[in-house]
């Protein structure tokens, strides 16, 4: 159950009712609190005693329209730049102190705060632009403000509704009859669209963000079948429709650049394809941009099958495009859980469609997103490596591994809260938090937060690990979080890392390590990794199960392979 | 014909029963009748009857008989 705040300024409680019909919709159980009109809104927010104070939601949405703002907005232009300037630092002055307030308070809620429409009317006319009196800029400048005082926050998102006003025509946006009688500032035919538009932070909130696109070849990627018309003739290039192919291609290297995992899969003779991949003049993606590659006669949905279990990711972390609608209609029905998607009959709309995916946001973009892509082809290489070795040892020996483990910092945090937020199948609790909870308890003395970067011979995969752990008060240490990436599994560092918090604790006054395995629909091969690390069975719950490792137990410290170099920084020591 | 129609877009607009839309029931005697609600049976009157009604009138209607009463100056007869 994911409760969620609306306040606005403005009547908005038929959206409230859509909203909430497309979160049942997607299966996200919801509890919508919503306060309308300026003074309710500021109200909520600013005094303590009410009900948004008392029951702080997990999202909170904040739509505040510039009429109920600055309700002389007319007047702006006119007024000579001292009062203008002191106005726009009033307003905004305002706005943050009561954001920044509530937000400070509840670490805990996530603050969705809409921009400001730029009015498409002003009263200078053709000159709004030639001074620095325009209302345009006047409201730019507001927006830019906003944007620029929370862009380091990791709690506080403005969403751009000016935006999503453009996108759909401000004139198609306003219904004057509902505005003037009742309030109603967005036309009813956008309320769907807007909820979508809020249900992308939901879904990254909840870790149900889309990390793989799995793409078809012919008629895809390139216009005709490579296989009849011949290299020379597919439509790939400047010319159209080939344009449209070329603009495709542009636009899924921009998502392999901000880290979305690309494959293939697609019924074809490999023979045909790959010159194409090598020698087309006008091919943008190449073969080096697809983690996994199934070019063959087999059904469809068992390649997806396959390249998930190649990726170690699950297959409703995937999205599909394909031009047939028979394979689309089968892979809908077998498998439900990814996003097919049937590329447009005209293809001018082919795209709009790319670009109006939502599935792939993320909440944060780090450093491991960029080299995300290129670790997978590193981990092709470490599979292939593996199986010149007679045994894991030998293997892991010749990976020349370093672990370089972090006591939390402000440096991990954001990568450390997209782990709990992505991690499905090592994750032994299945807890996902946003940045500003885990600030929360990196300030706590009661927690202690570590994450795991990983780097061998193949590459750095980046930080692929986190544990959470809190002390509590019958001095034990409980892992309230311990995941690592699908990405750095069969490395065995899942048991380093633990052995490394286990040789810490012993400096923490504790006399026990409590581990707990909180199943979820994924984890179930994490369901011993305790037992089979020395802990001891505790207590056994209808989803979870306790293990303990009394410190007593110890005879000494854990000593690492010799094979395995690690690194321990403690961000404040250094 | 008419006055079924036109009581069933209030049933659904404001989600009451059939018993309560009575000549004198009137705008925001009833908290179902609120602006927005008076929206939506505006939006309901007009795809029921094919109409587009001006902004006077939907102010005007502020009560059952007047919902008839500017419905039949849109050539609709009960």
């Amino acid at each position: 159950m994911i409760s969620i705040g609306i306040v606005s300024s403005f009547t908005i409680s038929p959206f409230v009712k859509k909203f909430k019909d497309l979160c049942a919709n997607e299966k996200i159980e919801t509890n919508v609190f919503h306060a309308t009109s300026y003074s309710l809104a500021t109200d909520e927010l600013l005094n303590e005693k009410s009900e948004l104070h008392s029951f702080p939601p997990r999202i909170l949405i904040i739509m505040i329209d510039l009429k109920s703002l600055i309700p002389d907005l007319w007047e702006c232009p006119n007024k000579n730049s001292q009062d203008r300037s002191d106005l726009i630092f009033e307003k905004s002055e305002f706005l943050f102190h009561m954001i920044s307030y509530y937000a400070n308070k509840h670490p805990g809620t996530m603050i969705i705060m809409n921009n400001f429409e730029v009015p498409v009317y002003t009263p200078l006319g053709i000159l709004d632009n030639k001074d620095d009196k325009g209302l345009s800029h006047f409201v730019r400048s507001l927006n830019q403000q906003l944007e620029t005082h929370f862009k380091q926050s990791n709690q506080i998102f403005i969403y751009d509704f000016d935006r999503f006003l453009c996108w759909h025509g401000k004139k198609n946006t306003f219904d004057s009859r509902l505005y003037y009688i009742a309030d109603m500032k967005l036309h009813q035919a956008l309320y769907s669209d807007l909820s979508r538009e809020y249900m992308v932070y939901i879904k990254c909130l909840i870790g149900k963000s889309k990390k793989c696109l799995v793409l078809d070849l012919d008629n895809t990627l390139w216009g005709g079948i490579v296989g009849e018309v011949g290299f020379d003739h597919i439509q790939l290039g400047p010319k159209p429709p080939g344009n449209v192919f070329l603009e495709v291609q542009r636009l899924i290297l921009a998502w392999y650049q901000r880290g979305i995992i690309l494959a293939i899969n697609s019924r074809n003779n490999p023979e045909d394809i790959y010159p194409v991949f090598r020698k087309h003049p006008h091919m943008i993606l190449k073969e080096h941009h697809f983690s996994a590659i199934r070019i063959n006669w087999n059904d469809k949905s068992e390649n997806l099958v396959e390249i998930a279990h190649e990726l170690n990711i699950s297959t409703d972390s995937m999205v599909f495009i394909d031009d047939d609608p028979y394979q689309c209609t089968l892979i809908r029905s077998v498998l439900p859980e990814i996003v097919t998607l049937q590329r447009p009959e005209d293809i001018s709309l082919y795209p709009e469609m790319i670009m109006t995916i939502k599935e792939f946001n993320t909440l944060q973009l780090t450093n491991e997103d960029i080299i995300r892509s290129q670790s997978y082809v590193n981990e092709r290489q470490r599979k292939t490596l593996k199986q010149t070795y007679k045994n894991q040892t030998d293997f892991l020996r010749s990976l020349d591994m370093e672990l370089i483990i972090r006591k939390s910092s402000s440096y991990t945090l954001p990568r450390m809260a997209q782990l709990t937020q992505r991690t499905n199948q090592f994750n032994l609790t299945g807890i996902r938090y946003s940045v500003s909870e885990l600030e929360a308890l990196h300030q706590s003395q009661r927690f202690k937060l570590f994450s795991v970067q990983v780097k061998d011979k193949l590459g750095d995969s980046g930080i692929v690990g986190a544990a959470i752990i809190e002390i509590n008060k019958t001095m034990d240490a409980v892992l309230n979080s311990f995941l690592l990436s699908c990405r750095a599994l069969g490395r065995n560092i899942e048991q380093f890392f633990l052995q490394f918090i286990i040789n810490q604790s012993v400096n923490w006054d504790i006399e026990r390590v409590i581990g707990i395995y909180q199943s979820t629909d994924k984890n179930m091969q994490t369901r011993s990794f305790f037992s089979d690390n020395g802990f001891k069975f505790l207590m056994k719950n209808v989803h979870s199960t306790q293990w303990a490792l009394p410190l007593s137990d110890l005879y000494s410290n854990y000593s690492f392979p010799d094979y395995i170099r690690l690194t321990y920084i403690d961000e404040k020591n250094t | 014909m008419s006055n079924k129609k036109m009581i069933t877009c209030f049933v659904e607009a404001l989600g009451i029963s059939e018993e309560d839309v009575v000549n004198t029931l009137e705008y925001n005697s009833i908290p179902q009748w609120d602006s927005v609600a008076h929206m939506q049976l505006i939006a309901a009157l007009e795809e029921a009857f094919d109409i587009m009604l001006d902004t006077d009138d939907i102010i005007d209607m502020s009560s059952v008989a007047k919902a008839r009463q500017i419905l039949q100056k849109y050539d609709i007869g009960f």
